[in-house]
């Protein structure tokens, strides 16, 4: 499992690829996260939605609430999340930016004699 | 059944009470937290085994973490809004307190002066009879009135 420093860091960018392509509740964003990362990278609801929160402070996202019906008959309120137009120009900034720092790690490691990390990875 | 839904309810009251504890944002958005993990936990409870706090906690993580991301993620004018809050509730509590303490003390020192005036000594009441022509009923059955 990544760990917290470089997951938060591309949590943003992650909600706003699957933003992309669908309206999701925030639920489904940790799940899909969790699938399509092949169980790599996982995030917990409690700890989504201030992210959210932030994303549609930003103008990024938009949530509307949603009426859903539980199976003992009560209703209950749940937010669908909706990409914006600045939520698609920050994600191309985010993927940019990723790219760079991605190419700039790689680079790092290629041109340095990392001890032991061969030995580590067979 | 019953019991099992009852544990469940427990868990997750116990759980949505330790997150309201730990967060600290502005109200309006504490409530909006509660209310979506709420129904949430509630919908995940329905498909899935959640008998005691610990799933709920592994699932959608534990009060301190909520609390550590909305630290991280809000943005320092909330941050400033929340602690400004709770500084206003502390003053006005103060000022409450203050205002009471003060009024007792000022109702302290007059009753003891007041008592401390009339030791030894009385009251003079004084008596008029009203006018007939304002109330002729009251003069003719010889009603005092005090000034």
């Amino acid at each position: 499992m990544a760990t917290d420093t470089f997951k938060k860091g591309s949590m943003e960018m992650l909600i706003l690829l699957i933003l992309q392509e669908d309206d999701v509740y925030g639920y489904q964003l940790t799940q899909l996260i969790q699938e399509r990362s092949e169980g790599l990278l996982s995030i917990q609801e409690g700890a989504l939605y201030p992210l959210l929160y932030r994303m549609v402070d930003n103008g990024y996202i938009s949530g509307r609430n949603i009426t859903v019906e539980t199976k003992h008959g009560r209703t209950r309120n749940r937010v669908m999340y909706r990409l914006e137009p600045p939520g698609r120009d920050r994600l191309v900034i985010l993927k940019q930016e990723y790219d760079e720092v991605q190419t700039g790690i790689e680079n790092v490691f290629k041109n340095s004699v990392v001890i032991g990390y061969e030995k580590q990875k067979s | 059944m019953k019991n099992k839904n009852h544990k469940t309810e427990k868990a997750i009251r116990q759980y949505l009470r330790s997150v309201k504890r730990e967060v600290n944002c502005s109200p309006a958005r504490k409530a909006k937290v509660l209310e979506q993990l709420e129904t949430d936990i509630l919908l995940y409870a329905e498909e899935h085994e959640l008998s005691d706090i610990s799933e709920i906690v592994r699932r959608f993580g534990s009060p301190e973490e909520i609390a550590k991301s909305f630290m991280e993620e809000l943005d320092m004018k909330e941050a400033t809004h929340s602690l400004k809050s709770n500084r206003k509730i502390i003053a006005i509590i103060l000022t409450i307190v203050f205002v009471t303490a003060v009024t007792v003390i000022v109702l302290t020192v007059y009753n003891f002066w007041r008592n401390e005036r009339f030791r030894g000594g009385y009251y003079v009441e004084t008596y008029t009879k009203k006018s007939p022509l304002h109330s002729p009923e009251d003069a003719s059955s010889g009603v005092l009135y005090i000034d």
